[in-house]
């Protein structure tokens, strides 16, 4: 009943035309953002917090999960049309979408993928009206330990899912968590490691970080490979439509990867990317004809796409009722309701139910926008790859310089961007992933106070933490999920001979 | 090798990084004081960094470029560097317009069309965040 009023009490909020633009911009950039190969949902929310600083918080929060969400629509038109994902959470999509395009069916594709993120996205919405409230009610009984706990198992559980080695994903969480303690110490007052700069008191920001390793790095990219022209296949309005086959191939893919997607979505780790890896292994082993996968399955378009939208709404609960963020985007999220004065964490939903519900309830009007957008105007999405490659970096550079600069009206920050960003060019060149720093830079702080409040409270003895239920859950579960992978790796090494997979 | 080459780098990092932290307070009557979670953080980057340089098994390789997109790469950062350092005496209009014709030539495009497209962008984004937005960036002490 409480959900009712509040949904309702959302959609008097959303509803009103400041909001109602606020979320038309945001899913219309989104989509651009994930329309544009590389400026990726990271990159995107970076450069568009500072335009958000003029609103009121529930219209900068409803903009940049616009931005969040709108992102998982327009990467996969790039990938069906052109084999090119305009973010890592289209890749599978690009597999068997672009075969049905080559197979002139890339219509239903497109079809497809907009109609399963809308059914992914609006489950998600349900699943966080349900699980955000309860999460929020448990996670008032937490204190420094649990905190703790959850946070440095979230950062171990997101190094175990890393693309890279463990040890090279670790050394990203230390990188991460050392800059976290640049700045004036949060408990006693010193200043650390600020090196006689007064500015360098307030601690390194998340968003110029965010902007020099996803933004910079991207623009040196495009500078290194040079001009690269793209070749664009045009899409009628009448041949979105999907055959009766496809049609009825797409729903349960649809509706398991809006379920696989949302619950990815709750733990640490790159949800998107995973859940849309996950859903197209799914749906390739429960179809009778795997062989067609890869050859044009629709099936293979509409899991993954559902997938990476349900996990959006399936990351934004740890962020909503626990104030953590474990992907950097919701960090994203996390900084701009911090830096609107919003404090997440339990009673986020009570202190401040016109941003929560608020951001519900457009939501479900952004999904709704976004399939009235991705559909009929697909071919207006698909032209702004027209726009060339040069002017395009020289844009995000101008926008990641003028956006890092009017965060705080700092130099400084702008220096910490180019440094981050020539930093993560050089990460992009050893292929690794630079994820678990922006995530370990945004808990840091917290995991240093409940550490050190835990240490105070256990008065060094460390028997504490194993009295607090919730912490031996969450540990046990990190352990179980560790040894289960290490089963899977050493079952699969069995078969010596027939190593050939 | 370069993994090693990384965790070495690490190693130097976090030895450098504890060189500071244990000048911290490590004690308050209130519980660990400031330099403790630094120490468990170079602690963290040492171990890493060591497990990196002996590691076996799965390795990072670099990807290959050319030395000619590597210098142009130098170069983007090169002017970047250079904006952070002229942007308080030309102010954001000039220095946003000399970053942006900086990028455009980086690609190859004609003098005229990145003044152009430079000279716009600077301009529209000056536009947006100092009037639009009631933003304020630096006007640059050359002029005022």
């Amino acid at each position: 009943m409480e959900m009712i009023t509040g949904l309702a009490h959302g959609f008097s909020v959303a509803a009103l035309p400041p909001n109602l633009l606020a979320c038309f911009v945001g899913v219309l950039l989104g989509s651009l953002v994930g329309v544009l190969p590389g400026i990726g949902p990271n990159a995107g929310m970076a450069l568009l917090i500072p335009l958000t600083f003029a609103l009121p918080p529930e219209a900068a929060i409803i903009m940049l999960a616009g931005i969040y969400y709108g992102s998982m629509y327009g990467g996969s038109t790039t990938a069906i049309l052109l084999n090119v994902p305009g973010e890592a959470a289209s890749i599978m999509t690009a597999v068997d979408g672009y075969q049905m395009a080559k197979k002139g069916r890339p219509g239903p594709a497109l079809a497809i993928a907009a109609i399963g993120s809308f059914v992914a996205g609006t489950l998600g919405i349900v699943g966080i009206m349900l699980v955000g409230p309860w999460l929020a009610e448990v996670a008032l009984r937490f204190g420094p330990p649990e905190y703790f706990v959850l946070a440095a198992a979230g950062l171990v559980f997101l190094c175990g899912l890393s693309p890279n080695p463990f040890h090279i994903a670790f050394i990203m969480v230390g990188l991460g968590l050392a800059i976290s303690t640049v700045g004036i110490d949060p408990i006693t007052g010193t200043q650390r490691f600020t090196f006689g700069y007064t500015q360098l008191a307030q601690g390194i920001d998340l968003v110029p970080v965010i902007m020099g390793l996803y933004g910079i790095a991207e623009v040196l990219s495009m500078i290194e490979e040079g001009e690269q022209k793209a070749r664009i296949t045009k899409v009628r309005f009448k041949d979105l439509v999907p055959s009766w086959l496809e049609a009825k191939l797409s729903v349960w893919p649809i509706l398991r990867g809006s379920g696989l997607g949302f619950l990815i979505g709750l733990v640490p780790g790159p949800a998107t990317v995973v859940s849309s890896f996950l859903s197209y292994r799914v749906e390739k082993r429960l179809s009778r004809t795997p062989e067609r996968f890869g050859h044009g399955a629709i099936e293979g378009v509409a899991g993954p796409e559902s997938a990476n939208n349900a996990a959006t709404a399936g990351a934004m609960v740890p962020m909503f009722s626990l104030g953590i963020a474990f992907s950097p985007a919701t960090a994203m999220l996390l900084a701009a309701l911090v830096i609107h004065g919003v404090q997440p964490g339990p009673l986020f939903m009570v202190t401040a139910p016109d941003v929560f519900w608020g951001v519900i309830a457009s939501m479900y009007i952004g999904n709704l926008l976004l399939l009235i957008l991705n559909l009929p105007l697909v071919h207006l999405f698909v032209s702004v790859l027209k726009l060339p490659q040069n002017v395009l970096a020289a844009v995000v550079m101008i926008l990641c310089v003028v956006g890092t600069y009017s965060l705080n009206n700092s130099l400084l920050d702008i220096w910490i961007m180019v440094i981050a960003g020539a930093f993560g060019y050089g990460l992009r060149k050893l292929r690794i992933d630079p994820s678990p720093l922006v995530i370990a830079l945004v808990l840091g702080p917290m995991i240093e106070k409940s550490l050190r409040q835990t240490m105070f409270l256990a008065n060094g003895e460390w028997g504490l933490i194993v009295t607090r239920p919730i912490c031996v859950g969450v540990v046990a579960a990190v352990a179980l999920l560790f040894a289960g992978n290490a089963f899977f790796k050493w079952r699969r090494r069995l078969p010596v001979g027939a190593a050939l997979d | 090798m370069a993994t090693r080459l990384l965790g070495a780098g690490i190693v130097l990092f976090g030895a450098l990084y504890l060189a500071f932290a244990i000048q911290l307070p490590m004690h308050t009557l209130a519980g660990p004081g400031a330099g403790f979670f630094p120490l468990a953080v170079a602690g963290l980057l040492l171990l890493s960094g060591i497990v990196a340089v002996f590691a076996r098994g799965a390795q990072l390789s670099v990807e290959a470029t050319a030395p000619k997109a590597l210098a142009k790469v130098g170069a983007a950062l090169a002017s970047l560097f250079a904006f952070c350092a002229v942007l308080p005496y030309l102010g954001y209009l000039l220095a946003a317009l000399l970053l942006a014709v900086a990028a455009l030539r980086l690609f190859g495009t004609s003098w005229r069309a990145s003044l152009m497209v430079g000279a716009a962008l600077a301009a529209a984004t000056w536009a947006i965040f100092v009037p639009l937005l009631g933003l304020s960036l630096p006007v640059g002490s050359l002029f005022s």
